[in-house]
């Protein structure tokens, strides 16, 4: 079972990895071998999670704060096979579609992005989804920017990445809030105390930051503008990224949500505002668009914010009709993307306004049946998985009441008539265009793979058979355990929810004409200049930034280090325990000794302030080394003296080497103002060092850590120097990272050496071209 | 640096520095020294051997030993960590033997001391490495 599990996981993400290796004419067929395993390897569990049954599989994590634990239930195993369907079709697609011109980067980006998909479903532990759902992001800002030349194509990659990345911050501190205070991340072990969690009123602030990161990736209203962006990826990856993955990630979540928070009284509020207003506002944008991806695009974001809806309405009454709008919706948009791409390369345009000339009717049959079953499908009518999708969601939106007149049921119509609309207007305007043929400019036919029809062709047999045999499909397939309330037929006799349908129909076809006579639509403005000012401010925000922090002067580069370490500092400070009064204590042994020592360092201190020869420099500070040297034999610290000692040696030899190399250094060249910017940044570091030892030294060593360390170290170790035993035993892995750094720094001095060796050779060779 | 006291100095100091750190090194787990400690001390006698016999001796010299003395001191110090895992502790669980020798003498042995050992490695490896590059470059007077 665990094993299953990591292998349905872990199976796209190695495929992705050998991807990057194998020859490129293989890569296609061995992309196919990852959703047909994931596929395989999933298909045993549905039976018996569609009756209901749910179960954790433990697979550890840290112990104490977070587990990485999966699970198995209906909603996880639903999307991995779903995942893994639409992704053999994209495969597959993507093959005909691309023939010899694609890249491994895509293939290794697509199969990694299917993994984090699949990861995301099954994870039951918040923290692990957190993880795939980034890796989400990411792949997709690769996949997005393939075309990584072209400015839309960064635009579209960059936009979606700070709206989605944005997101994911906002969940993982919903993740955080919720988590730390519920005391564990793990999805289930939070469903069993929801009374707890939300009778706790900051839950609120975890709920909203969560379905930010869930509304963000989902393109709801108003984030609904990087959706559109997202169209210059490629055909296939838009048509993956819209149906079942990435947009889809935010349903997953809010899906896992809902049995913890569904009783929440923020839950139906949020999710059905936001889910309605997305469905109304880019029914109308994609009413107004022209370029056939986009205008897919927003009814995507349309058709999210009815799921987001339906879960906002699941909270109040169970239903299984969420399976039912997701396949819904997988399948007519994937076949619909795959045909545009298809139109795409057949025309040579995805512009309706251009195809509208071409007639396609009269030029391919089978492309215009498969094309007026998927818009069927996208308006909802009957014979259709479409129709009996909207039904369901009437009926929840509803809840039996149908006398009234609520904003709700307002929202719903005119959104299904403007979905009913546009999918009017792509297919009369691709295939009943008003004029001749004009001069094709697309892939002669012969070139185009079949396979740009066959897989939408597949995906919509889904439709069709779930619009024909309904209570098939349903019952039997998707959802046994679950009595449905109309038992589904193709046809019903007149009921509330049939005149919803009728009065959308009809509404929608008065909007189309209104559009076709009109040709104009009022813009909404907003999102897209939103997205603009976003990502611009971003870049203007980022070149400030890195000016100020990376000048490329020394002194610039020390004060933010010196001043990031203060501030730390000056936390841990401020965190400490016991009054100031605490920390005055005695001044060691014998104060008077402590003296000397001091009086040299400081004066050795002053002395490196005021000299002006680098080498005068150097040796002051040795001084107040060597001075520190005495301090520590005072306290009868030999470990330390002895260190201290040899470090000095060691450093002051090395220093006057380097400084062999430096040239004199002449009066000082900084303005008043930059001095007294070193000098503040100097004094503050200087107090946080002094504030640091005087705590750390007001602790008494018979404090609980030092006894324990004084005591474990001669009956575990059988060390009698405590401080050796610190360093090698019980710190030893601080201590190898220390001689990690010491390593690297040495190879550093290595490479930089070796740099410019090269760099005197190739100026002395063209010194001698330029003689010569 | 050319002058005859210095280098027979050295000649005589060389040596007795090696010992002197290997003693540092063992003796660190119960009283002052260790691995850091032993390390730095064998820095100062290779600084002491290129600062008297010029860089050109020294890098003939060293140059097969420093560099690699990195690698194989940070393998040993990662190893020696490692290695206790086979019997299903931690890592860097060391375990320590203690015997009692004839004539009251204790001979105690430690998972330490590999350790120790990989540090020393590294801090000569690293310290000779970044010695022999600097003292090879000339020194330049020229104010840009």
């Amino acid at each position: 079972m665990t094993e299953t599990l990591i292998a349905i996981i872990g199976l796209p993400f190695c495929v992705a990895l050998i991807a990057l290796v194998v020859p490129l004419r293989w890569v296609g067929v061995l992309a196919l071998l990852a959703p047909t395993g994931v596929f395989a390897l999933a298909v045993p569990f549905w039976p018996e999670v569609a009756e209901g049954s749910a179960r954790i599989v433990p697979i550890g994590g840290l112990p104490g704060l977070f587990s990485l634990n999966l699970r198995v239930d209906q909603l996880g195993i639903f999307f991995v096979l779903l995942t893994a369907g639409i992704g053999l079709a994209t495969v597959q697609y993507a093959r005909g579609y691309f023939g010899s011109k694609s890249s491994r980067l895509f293939w290794s980006a697509l199969l990694a992005f299917m993994g984090a998909m699949i990861g995301l479903a099954l994870a039951d532990s918040l923290i692990l989804l957190f993880v795939f759902w980034e890796v989400t992001t990411i792949t997709s800002f690769l996949l997005i920017g393939m075309h990584f030349d072209e400015e839309a194509s960064q635009r579209g990659a960059i936009q979606s990445f700070l709206v989605t990345g944005a997101g994911g911050l906002a969940l993982l501190a919903g993740i955080a809030l919720i988590g730390g205070r519920a005391g564990t991340f793990d999805l289930s072990a939070l469903a069993a105390q929801k009374e707890t969690i939300l009778a706790d009123p900051m839950h609120r602030i975890g709920l909203v930051l969560m379905l930010l990161g869930a509304l963000t990736k989902s393109a709801q209203f108003p984030f609904h503008f990087w959706l559109p962006g997202a169209m210059a990826a490629p055909t296939p990856v838009s048509a993956f990224l819209h149906s079942a993955a990435m947009v889809k990630a935010g349903i997953v979540l809010i899906g896992r949500l809902l049995p913890v928070f569904g009783q929440s009284e923020l839950w139906l509020p949020i999710l059905a505002s936001v889910g309605l207003a997305t469905y109304v506002i880019t029914g109308w944008l994609a009413l107004r668009a022209t370029d056939l991806k986009e205008l897919l695009a927003f009814s995507t974001a349309g058709f999210l914010g009815l799921i987001t809806a339906f879960y906002g309405y699941a909270g109040r009454e169970s239903s299984a009709a969420e399976f039912l709008h997701i396949l819904n919706h997988a399948t007519y948009k994937a076949a619909l993307f795959f045909l545009v791409g298809w139109l795409d390369k057949a025309s040579g345009t995805r512009d309706l306004g251009l195809l509208e000339s071409q007639r396609w009717w009269s030029r391919s049959r089978p492309a215009a049946v498969l094309f007026g079953i998927g818009t069927l499908a996208m308006a909802g009518l009957p014979m259709t998985l479409g129709f009996m999708s909207k039904e369901e969601f009437y009926e929840i939106v509803m809840g039996g009441k149908y006398e009234r007149l609520t904003p709700a049921l307002v929202a719903v119509i005119v959104g299904s008539s403007l979905m009913v609309a546009y999918s009017l207007k792509v297919f009369i305007g691709v295939f009943f265009g008003s004029h001749v043929p004009s001069a094709e400019k697309g892939v002669p036919p012969e070139k185009r793979s079949s396979w740009l029809l066959i897989v939408p062709g597949i995906l919509l047999s889904v439709q069709v058979v779930g619009g024909l045999a309904p209570h098939w499909l349903l019952s039997e397939v998707l959802s046994p355990g679950h009595e449905w309330p109309s038992s589904p037929a193709i046809w019903h006799y007149v009921d509330e929810l049939l005149v919803i349908s009728l009065v959308s129909y009809a509404a929608g076809l008065v909007l189309f004409l209104g559009w076709h006579v009109a040709r104009r639509m009022p813009d909404v403005p907003g999102p897209k200049r939103a997205a603009e000012t976003l990502s611009k401010g971003t870049i203007i925000v980022s070149d400030w930034w890195t000016r100020v922090a990376q000048e490329g002067g020394h002194p610039r580069y020390l004060s933010v280090i010196l001043l990031t370490f203060v501030a730390a500092g000056a936390a841990g400070l401020g965190h400490g325990r016991g009054s100031l009064a605490d920390l005055i204590g005695p001044w060691g042994p014998e104060s008077f000794v402590g003296l000397i020592p001091s009086l040299m360092i400081l004066t050795a201190a002053v002395f490196l302030l005021v000299l002006r020869r680098r080498i005068s420099k150097l040796i002051m500070l040795t001084v107040a080394g060597y001075g520190t040297v005495v301090v520590y034999m005072i306290y009868q610290a030999p470990d330390l003296a002895l260190t201290q000692i040899l470090t000095e040696a060691v450093a002051l030899i090395l220093l006057l080497l380097i400084f062999r190399q430096l040239p004199d250094l002449g009066p000082d060249p900084r303005s008043i103002r930059q001095k007294v910017v070193h000098g503040t940044v100097s004094v503050l570091v200087g107090l946080t060092l002094a504030g640091l030892t005087w705590g750390a030294a007001s602790q008494s060593p018979s404090d609980r850590a030092g006894a324990e360390h004084l005591r474990l170290s001669e009956s575990e170790t059988l060390g009698e120097n405590v401080v050796n035993v610190i360093l090698t035993d019980f710190r030893a892995l601080d201590t190898l990272g220390e001689i990690v750094v010491l390593a690297l720094a040495a190879l550093g001095v290595v490479v930089l050496y070796r740099a410019k060796r090269r760099s005197n050779r190739t100026q002395r060779t063209s010194a001698q071209e330029g003689g010569s | 640096m050319n002058s005859l006291i210095f280098r027979e100095v050295t000649r005589a100091v060389y040596p007795a520095a090696i010992v002197f750190a290997i003693h540092l090194l063992i003796r660190g787990h119960d009283e002052p020294g260790g691995g850091f400690v032993a390390g730095l001390v064998l820095t100062m006698a290779v600084m002491l051997e290129t600062l008297a016999f010029g860089a050109g001796a020294a890098r003939r010299r060293y140059r097969l030993m420093l560099r690699p003395a990195l690698g194989i001191g940070l393998a040993i110090a990662l190893g020696s960590g490692l290695v206790p895992m086979i019997w299903g502790h931690p890592p860097f669980t060391f375990s320590q033997v203690k015997y009692t020798l004839p004539g009251d003498n204790e001979l105690k042995l430690s998972g330490t001391l590999a350790f120790d050992v990989g540090v020393v490695l590294v801090i000569i490896g690293s310290m000779g490495t970044a010695l022999v590059v600097m003292i090879g470059l000339k020194p330049t007077r020229t104010v840009p």
